[in-house]
């Protein structure tokens, strides 16, 4: 009997475009983001690894220091066009008749540019990035061009000195290394490096998140449209009991949201998969980079993954059920959506304080009730697995959340009753007018 | 033997009473019509006989036992007046879920499958989403899923509203054949006199929570010297009104 109506569940719930078009969307969509970042962001690092080829000097020193950083330049394989004007007003009008010949760095040699280096003083110089708009990548063709003249007056200033240009910039050799305490590990490169895991522990719990509220969105949905349409009253009428109807919709819920998750765990490998690649590209770090370790059971204990995922399957249930509740208090879908807004932020405020802060912020006692609460229990354990470790108790923890489910489950078969529901539901259309209201 | 009995049923809502002191019976095999105007009780008399809602004083037994038990859950079978269908499940699938959830995998289910598409007659569009469904096809699902369980009773609110003329006349010709091949007692309400005139053997009529009028509808039509029921039904009425 059971088993007809989990069969009926999933296929309503799979036909429904409303239900599963958000776990494609967001499958879709993440590898679409990475292809965002890693686009402009590989232009741009070519970039600035193979140098601006053209540069336009205007050079309102005269002096053999300038003309010798303009000879430098051209040594250093820049070609360098010289431009003419003699006051601040008309560096304006030159960037834009740059623009034009497609020269995107112009560099104003000052008055007094030979003097301070004789003198040993600060060379003033200026650097004019021309970009058509602002982006996150915008004057990085300007950087190979600082640093050649960087190198140029820092021979200068310590000509006669005995010490070269690359000592002066790296004065020590120093190795960098990391103990990561929580897992007893020695890693040989600096935390700097190990953007990877870092990035994982801050958007792996995101992701855990977003199931989390896309499995409420779509048990809230399901319930209401049983609502809207009329259906849970012939269902109540039928020989099954409530507790019965309401285990085989969170079981059709569990199926259908296990589904969603595969796409977004296909999402998720695609999308940092491209950044991976992102991440090989040659970079001044790749030495580093190439050098960090490839065997991810190095940092992320594999015993985690099964608590992992019993965490994940006992909190869809608790989502699945608040998803149902909160259907089944709304009259329609337009009700059940309005509802899930502020119950989102229940979520999301949490979430973002066990991504964002270190665990010594919030200390044990919230770390315990993180722990304990299934709907942030997934998410601090992912983070956890990744950046630190799981406490020995996660188990303990891990029947908490059972409880909580159950309880949940306990109170949604309660509300399954036609007289509770239409009361509530008034209940319920009231307070939703007023948050309307207010918005 | 009396398969319904209500004894001074009163339901509230709040403040408002929705029923007062309602009492009827309706007899094993037969078709009864409890009938009157928008928002006189019908639906909330049917709604507590289904057991969905519980009442809030009075006597209220299907065949000896309290409306919504297990066991009368599989014997009476309510259609309710706005009933709505899965959109996304093709009419089959829905009649062959009612008759897993009623029989399992048996014989019997099979049996009830095929007598609910036979009341449905749907043709090829039975295999379409329900969605698809005009209003009409959608009551006609809901009916053959009503009585394709062969329930001892079913209780019908308006189990032909927006059907046409040709399938209204189906399904009154279906309720008839089964009370007669089935001994399934009827319960039914309408807004279509002719149709309560048609099916009726007795009828209740209520108006503003209270019934008014009960008996067979012969003798109510001969005792009021009304022509027919719709005659009959705006006299009641309108004396409520006056009153």
């Amino acid at each position: 009997m059971i088993r007809a109506l989990v069969l009926k569940e999933v296929k309503d719930l799979l036909r429904d475009p409303r239900i599963l078009l958000p776990f494609i969307l967001s499958a879709v969509a993440m590898p679409v983001i990475a292809l965002v970042i890693l686009l402009p962001m590989q232009s741009a690092v070519q970039q600035a690894i193979s140098g601006t080829k053209t540069v336009a000097v205007l050079d309102l020193d005269k002096t053999t220091y300038s003309q010798g950083l303009i000879r430098y330049l051209e040594n250093k394989g820049v070609q360098v066009i010289e431009v003419t004007g003699d006051s601040q007003q008309k560096i304006q009008e030159i960037a834009n008749s740059l623009v034009k010949q497609k020269i995107s760095v112009l560099l104003v040699i000052n008055r007094g540019f030979g003097a301070q280096i004789a003198e040993k003083k600060q060379a003033k110089i200026q650097l004019v990035s021309i970009i058509e708009e602002l982006s996150m990548f915008s004057g990085i063709q300007a950087s190979s061009i600082q640093q050649l003249v960087d190198d140029y007056v820092l021979g200068l200033l310590i000509n006669g000195t005995g010490l070269t240009v690359s000592i002066v910039r790296n004065p020590t050799n120093i190795t960098s290394a990391t103990y990561l305490s929580s897992k007893q590990l020695f890693l040989p490169y600096g935390p700097e490096f190990m953007f990877g895991f870092t990035f994982s522990a801050l958007i792996v719990p995101f992701i855990v998140m977003g199931i989390a509220m896309t499995v409420m969105q779509m048990s809230a949905t399901s319930m209401a449209v049983e609502n809207e349409e009329r259906t849970l009253e012939t269902l109540l009428t039928l020989p099954v009991s409530s507790t019965q109807i309401l285990v085989s919709k969170l079981l059709g819920m569990f199926i259908v949201s296990l589904v969603g998750t595969v796409f977004e765990v296909i999402g998720l490998v695609l999308y940092f998969g491209i950044l991976s690649y992102a991440l090989s590209l040659p970079t001044p770090n790749a030495q580093a980079l190439v050098s960090m370790p490839t065997n991810l059971s190095d940092v992320v204990p594999a015993s985690g993954i099964p608590l992992l995922a019993l965490s994940l399957i006992l909190s869809l249930f608790f989502y699945a059920s608040i998803g149902v509740i909160v259907g089944a208090l709304s009259r329609d879908v337009r009700i059940a959506n309005t509802l899930m807004s502020p119950i989102g932020i229940i979520f999301i405020v949490p979430a973002y304080l066990i991504v964002f802060a270190p665990s010594s912020f919030y200390g044990p006692a919230v770390r315990a009730l993180l722990y304990i609460l299934p709907i942030t229990q997934p998410t601090i354990m992912a983070r956890d697995m990744i950046a630190s470790q799981l406490p020995p108790e996660t188990p303990v923890y891990l029947l908490a959340s059972l409880l909580f489910s159950l309880i949940l489950i306990y109170i949604a078969g309660k509300l399954f009753s036609i007289e509770t529901l239409s009361s509530l539901q008034s209940r319920v259309e009231r307070l939703t007018l007023r948050i309307k209201r207010k918005r | 033997m009396q398969v319904v009995i209500v004894k001074e049923l009163s339901k509230k809502f709040g403040e408002f009473y929705a029923l007062k002191n309602v009492s009827f019976e309706v007899e094993e095999g037969e078709i009864f019509g409890l009938i009157g105007p928008n928002g006189a009780g019908k639906t909330t008399t049917f709604r507590i006989l289904s057991g969905l809602i519980p009442p809030t004083s009075g006597r209220v037994e299907i065949m000896g036992e309290k409306p919504g038990s297990p066991r009368l859950k599989r014997v009476v079978t309510y259609l309710p007046e706005d009933a709505g269908t899965y959109r996304n499940l093709t009419g089959y699938e829905f009649l062959k879920l009612i008759s897993e959830i009623y029989f399992g995998k048996t014989r019997e289910a099979e049996e009830a499958l095929e007598l609910g598409l036979k009341i449905a007659s749907l043709g090829d569009k039975i295999h379409e989403k329900m969605k698809n469904y005009s209003k009409g096809m959608k009551r006609r699902i809901q009916v053959a899923r009503t009585l394709m369980v062969k329930p001892r009773l079913a209780i019908l609110d308006e189990p032909t509203a927006g059907l046409d003329v040709i399938h209204s006349k189906e399904i009154r010709e279906t309720i008839l054949s089964f009370s007669r091949e089935f001994g399934t007692t009827v319960l039914l309400s309408s807004h279509n006199m002719l149709e309560v005139e048609n099916l009726c053997g007795k009828i209740a009529m209520i108006n503003k929570g209270s019934i008014v009028l009960t008996g067979s509808v012969k003798e109510l039509l001969e005792e009021r010297g009304a022509k027919n029921l719709e005659e009959l039904f705006f006299m009641v009425t309108k004396q409520g009104e006056a009153a």
